[in-house]
């Protein structure tokens, strides 16, 4: 495996990036989106979209010692002049690849069994009893009942399941080289800490390489030996994870460190983040230049006394518990319970419990987050704090009142004081709107006048141009549509700030700015703001207090810094656990 | 655009790609195509309303079945009326029922759509299954009854067509609107407390504009087809207007001795036809790129 | 997933009862009086009483819906206000007649388009596959009649292989073959092309899907994973899309039959309704609703079948 070039697209998206990787390596392809590291993985399998091509060379499997550079020859094969033929030989055999979407790269209507075998049959035809053969990949991913596993449909199967059954096949003929584009970021973190480690075992197992494309640095330090650091098409930075974690060269990687790891500024307390795109080579490495965001908002904002705030733990099948009592709340939530279903005429009636049984108070001004993995019940909590559903019991207060049962008319001081930011900075702003629609979209009630001189006060606050105001959405880039958004939950002054995921979809660096424009407008607007976010890292950083929430019921809640300290719901602990942290050294 | 491309590629967490909200420039040499033929039929109406070459309704028992000529550009049919004529007069009434349906179609089924969607679960439901069942009755033979019932009429042929195409646009129009209803964006909105008929006006309608403007045109095309034979079963609109799809019934019943009298209105159809086809596919890959396979 | 079928059983039942009401009360109460209708203004009250009693049509509308609806579902569906002979036997014979015309068509527009369709996805960058998409497109947009006209003046008058019209029953062998091949070539033309559309969507589609890269990826040459991995996810729309061709194929039928001089359902209704003979529209209107409505019963009580996904785990 050995030195390749490769440039791609009809523009280019790659500009000429060389780098190797030597059998038995694990080499990490780090870069935020739009930098090309997936084309160049997929320029290595050969399975580029029509419209994109590779030019250069990508030499695979020959050189048996280290000891090569660019100028000797080897007679390996050239992955870019091979014909499918060739391509087709090696792949899922000596080269194979794992997908970021777990949900769709499985044939749906194939039985998984089925999909196993054929990779095994199509590269080694006369393998005796394949049906073993499968099972025993199928245990070697830690899949419990294999023989029943193999029998089932990927539809019937969870995507940490499918992923590692797209594992168990990409190293079924132990490859030489495995791909793995993104493998882990639809998966929840406990998920993903397990799959990867899975990886490396199998991989380390089969002595296979490893090209591991992420744009997540803690994962990758899990993961690999060496890293590759690209962006917009160029290679920015590589060498072994100790040395570019715990030495960056490059300013880049040192702001892309500081804004994964969410440093802060040591005197300001604002993280650090990448600063404007373009000044990066000349920047000088220090990291408080790279700090400059947004204009710090006055500090003199008086700090809200904070009560005792007691550590509570659910503990396994009591009471329920009250989490964060405190006197006069903004938010009061009790016992609240909501189950989806549907009675049907015919058939039985099929129920989800979304929420069992939640208890919980947000005191005026506190930083109140959320944490859980995908189906625990936060966005089910988010709908009925926001009055969008309605709970089947239990009972929600917003500033003393109840607004569980309310029609719109009567909501209509909640819709004033409470606001939403969400996640999909594509989804939460209507592309046919201009961007003073979108903002003046709570604030209907005001005159045009005052409409119009609101916008430009809150563009300004969110750091955008007045220029904006009469541009589209997909104008923006995606930080700049969650400013947007933002602009739009702040337009009614409201009291409280709900945030569902408000940065999950965003880059690392941008999401260093999001955060510390929250931040700011939280202090400036005296927000109460609830946090939902699947990660703990920035609930830490965000927030207060911490909920964590596990099966529809909070399993644990207490300071931020507390909770992540020491857990003492074992599922707190396991998520703590689980987060993929940016080591200094190798694993 | 290529870094847009690039984008596409290599997002960590791919944003919702949503059909209509992806510009895309495709699809023009189609909807350029479509238009043309789109502008030639209305031309014809056009033209024909003030002038035609002969008077169409006009028979000629002495020059039956004559060959083209200076007088005859198109030679003439069976009884002796001027093709060319029939064939330019012939283009009102399928662009004007192709209007009228979609006008039906639409005042009928987008409401039905839209309020569907926002009552998924009570009312919706229902109005779905009654959708359901008026699509059992193709868009033809309803025209067929209703002519059977009221005498055959451009109005008839209007009401059936129109009522046969409103479950296709409801539906459509439905699942549009779930789409839109889905997005943050909506949500954003009755957070703001915004009710139900902002969201249709400002949301919804904007968002499901390109649907509208394809399924508008594949009507067109549908009540074009349709009125052709209804005309040609001789349930369309009755002499002595005149008609492409009457043209083609007469036209058979001299098959034997004058197989081209066919050719022209038979031409008129499918270019009308194949116009707003062109034009709703290309409109189609322009606002949305998945093409509405299921139904 | 029994459970399931035997919902969508229950509610096609249903549906067919609704629909029943829709044409028993658009047909038979509309209309005004039937046998004033048959017999002309000139005809005196004494005479039109006598007709009415004749057909039943004096009696109130539940007995008369009741009446006409048990009678259908026995085949006895009652007398033809203008023949004055019962209506069952003609309309099963129509419908026997039709049901071959359309299973022809049927046959015909799958045979063309499913190869066609998977070619014009398959090669869709290159200029056949374009050329493939102008054909089908220029197919569509020509009425399934002119299609019936343009092959009568090929076949029949030009060349004289076949006969411009008329039918065969089964029986007659070549002849009901020569007879059935333009009709049903006609229809299936037409509908052939916008299934090849369909089609050629549905495997484009597919070829984006992830799992198709995986199966690129373990190995596979582009053509085996079409053939292995691709064209049973396709089948899934195509399939829906046929019974909705199934369902126009019959209403195409109606005006096919008119041009071939074809005694199936559609000629007897064309008929039907020139000599305003409502029980033999209402029992044709009704019966082709149900066949319709049976299309698409069959069709959904197959797609769990092809597509795992719809099985409601139980």
């Amino acid at each position: 495996m050995e030195n390749l070039t490769v440039s791609a697209g009809s523009e280019e998206l790659v500009h000429g990036i060389n780098f190797e990787i030597r059998r038995g390596e694990r080499v990490g392809l780090i870069g935020e989106s739009g930098s090309g590291k997936s084309l160049t993985c997929l320029s290595v399998i050969g399975l580029l979209d029509r419209g994109l091509s590779a030019t250069g060379r990508i030499t695979f499997g020959s050189v048996p010692t280290a000891a090569t550079t660019a100028g000797s020859e080897p007679e390996g094969l050239d992955l870019l002049t091979a014909d499918e033929n060739e391509l087709a030989r090696i792949r899922g055999d000596r080269l194979s690849m794992v997908f970021q979407e777990p949900m769709t790269a499985l044939n749906p209507l194939m039985k998984v069994g089925d999909q196993l075998s054929e990779v095994i049959r199509i590269h080694r035809p006369k393998t005796p009893n394949v049906r073993d053969k499968v099972d025993e990949l199928l245990s070697s991913v830690q899949i419990p009942d294999p023989a029943r596993t193999a029998t089932v449909y990927p539809h019937q199967m969870s995507g940490g399941q499918r992923q590692r059954v797209m594992l168990a096949m990409a190293m079924a003929n132990g490859p030489d080289l495995l791909l793995a584009d993104e493998p882990t970021t639809a998966l929840d973190v406990t998920v993903q800490k397990r799959v990867l480690n899975l990886m490396v075992h199998q991989v380390q197992h089969a002595g296979s390489s490893l090209l591991f494309i992420t744009h997540d640095l803690g994962v990758v330090s899990e993961v690999c030996d060496r890293v590759i650091i690209m962006r917009h098409g160029r290679i920015v930075e590589s060498g072994s994870i100790h040395r570019v974690f715990t030495a960056p060269e490059h300013p880049y990687t040192r702001a892309l460190i500081a804004a994964s790891s969410l440093e802060t500024h040591p005197t300001t307390g604002r993280l650090l983040t990448l600063d404007t795109p373009k000044d990066f080579e000349h920047s000088p490495p220090d990291h408080s230049d790279a700090a400059a965001g947004l204009p710090v908002v006055s500090a003199s904002v008086p700090a809200e006394p904070q009560p005792e705030i007691e550590h509570l733990t659910l503990c396994a099948e009591s009471a329920p518990a009250v989490f964060n009592t405190v006197d006069s709340p903004a938010i009061r939530v009790r016992d609240l319970t909501r189950t989806y279903g549907k009675n049907r005429v015919f058939g039985k009636s099929r129920t989800v419990q979304a929420l069992r049984g939640v208890s919980f108070d947000v005191a005026r001004g506190q930083r109140f987050g959320i944490v859980g993995e995908s189906g625990c019940g936060k966005s089910t909590l988010l709908r009925l704090l926001t009055a969008l559903d309605q709970p089947t019991s239990g009972r929600i207060e917003v500033a003393g009142n109840s607004i569980v049962g309310r029609s719109e008319r009567h909501l209509r001081w909640l819709r004033d004081s409470m606001q939403l930011v969400f996640q999909d900075p594509m989804g939460s702003l209507d592309p046919r709107m201009s961007v003073t629609d979108i903002i003046a979209e709570p604030i209907h009630r005001a005159s045009r006048q005052e409409r119009r001189f609101r916008v430009e006060e809150l563009l300004e606050q969110v750091g955008l141009p007045i220029s904006a105001a009469g541009k589209y959405p997909h104008e923006f880039s995606g930080g700049q549509r969650q400013r947007i958004a933002i602009a739009r939950a702040l337009a009614t002054r409201p009291q409280i700030l709900i945030a569902d995921e408000a940065v999950s979809a965003l880059d690392v660096s941008v999401r260093a700015q999001v955060l510390n424009l929250l931040d700011d407008l939280v202090k400036e607007y005296q927000l109460t703001l609830v946090f939902v976010s699947h990660d703990l890292n920035v609930v830490r950083h965000s927030c207060d207090v911490v909920a964590v929430m596990k099966g529809g019921r909070i399993v644990e809640c207490g300071p931020a810094d507390s909770v992540m300290a020491s857990p003492d719901h074992p599922y707190t602990a396991e998520l703590v656990a689980a987060i993929p942290h940016v080591r200094e050294g190798a694993p | 655009m290529s870094n847009d491309r690039a984008a596409s590629v290599t997002t960590s967490r791919p944003p919702l790609t949503n059909g209509q909200h992806v510009r895309r420039r495709g699809g023009t040499p189609l909807v350029i195509a479509g238009g043309t033929l789109v502008s030639l039929v209305l031309v014809m109406a056009i033209v024909s309303l003030m002038w035609t070459p002969q008077d169409p309704t006009a028979t000629d028992a002495v020059n039956r079945l004559a060959s083209p000529s200076a007088t005859h550009w198109l030679g003439t049919d069976g009884l002796g009326r001027d093709i060319a004529s029939m064939v330019l007069a012939g283009s009102r009434v399928p662009l004007m029922v192709g209007l009228g349906t979609v006008a039906v179609g639409f005042t009928i089924g987008v409401p039905i759509g839209i309020v569907a969607a926002m009552t998924d679960r009570g009312a919706g439901m229902w109005l779905m299954r009654g959708n359901d069942i008026l699509q059992a009755f193709p868009a033809l033979l309803l025209a067929i009854v209703l002519a059977a019932v009221f005498g055959p009429s451009t109005l008839t042929a209007v009401t059936a067509l129109g009522l046969g195409l409103a479950p296709g646009v409801a539906r459509v129009v439905r699942s549009g609107t779930l789409q839109v209803l889905s997005r943050e964006y909506s949500l954003a909105a009755r957070a703001a407390g915004r009710g139900p008929l902002y969201l249709a006006v400002r949301h919804v309608l904007p968002n499901i504009r390109g649907i509208l403007i394809v399924q508008a045109s594949v009507g067109f095309a549908i009540a074009i087809l349709a009125e052709a034979a209804l005309s040609f079963l001789g349930l369309g609109t009755p002499p002595p207007a005149a008609s492409w799809g009457r043209m083609l019934q007469d036209g058979q019943s001299v098959l034997q001795i004058a197989p081209l009298t066919i050719l022209w209105p038979g031409m008129a159809v499918a270019v009308a036809v194949l116009g707003f086809n062109l034009l709703g596919d290309g409109l189609r890959d322009r606002f949305d790129p998945r093409m509405d396979v299921t139904r | 997933m029994l459970l399931n079928a035997l919902r969508r059983v229950g509610v096609f039942a249903l549906t067919v009862f609704v629909a029943s009401l829709v044409v028993f009360f658009l047909l038979g109460v509309l209309p005004g009086d039937p046998a004033r209708a048959q017999l002309g203004l000139q005809a005196s009250e004494e005479q039109v009483q006598a007709l009415r009693e004749q057909l039943g049509v004096d009696r109130p509308l539940p007995v008369r819906y009741l009446e006409w609806i048990t009678g259908f579902f026995t085949g006895d569906m009652g007398v033809s206000y203008a023949s004055r002979s019962p209506v069952g036997p003609q309309v099963l014979d129509a419908l026997q007649v039709t049901l071959l015309l359309v299973l022809g068509g049927i046959g015909v527009a799958v045979l063309i388009a499913l190869p066609l369709g998977i070619l014009a996805a398959v090669r869709h960058h290159r200029p056949d596959g374009t050329l493939f998409s102008g054909l089908s497109q220029l197919g569509i947009s020509i009425p399934n009649f002119l299609a019936g006209l343009l092959l009568i003046a090929v076949f029949s008058v030009a060349l004289g292989w076949l006969p411009s019209g008329g039918w065969q029953p089964p029986v007659a062998g070549v002849d009901f073959l020569r007879h059935i091949a333009l009709p049903a070539l006609a229809l299936g033309l037409v509908n052939g092309a916008i299934l090849a559309r369909y089609t050629r969507a549905a495997v484009l589609e597919v070829m984006r899907e992830d799992f198709m890269r995986t199966a690129r990826a373990k190995g596979l040459k582009p053509g085996a994973a079409l053939v292995r991995h691709g064209l049973r996810n396709a089948l899934v729309p195509v399939v829906t899309v046929t019974s909705i061709e199934f369902a126009n194929l019959i209403i195409g039928a109606v005006v096919i039959e008119t041009v071939f001089v074809i005694p199936g359902l559609g000629s007897t209704l064309i008929r039907a309704v020139a000599n305003r003979d409502l029980i033999m529209i209402q029992s044709i209107v009704m019966c082709v609703v149900i066949l319709v409505l049976l299309v698409n019963l069959l069709v959904d009580l197959l797609r769990p079948v092809i597509d795992p996904r719809l099985r409601i785990a139980s």
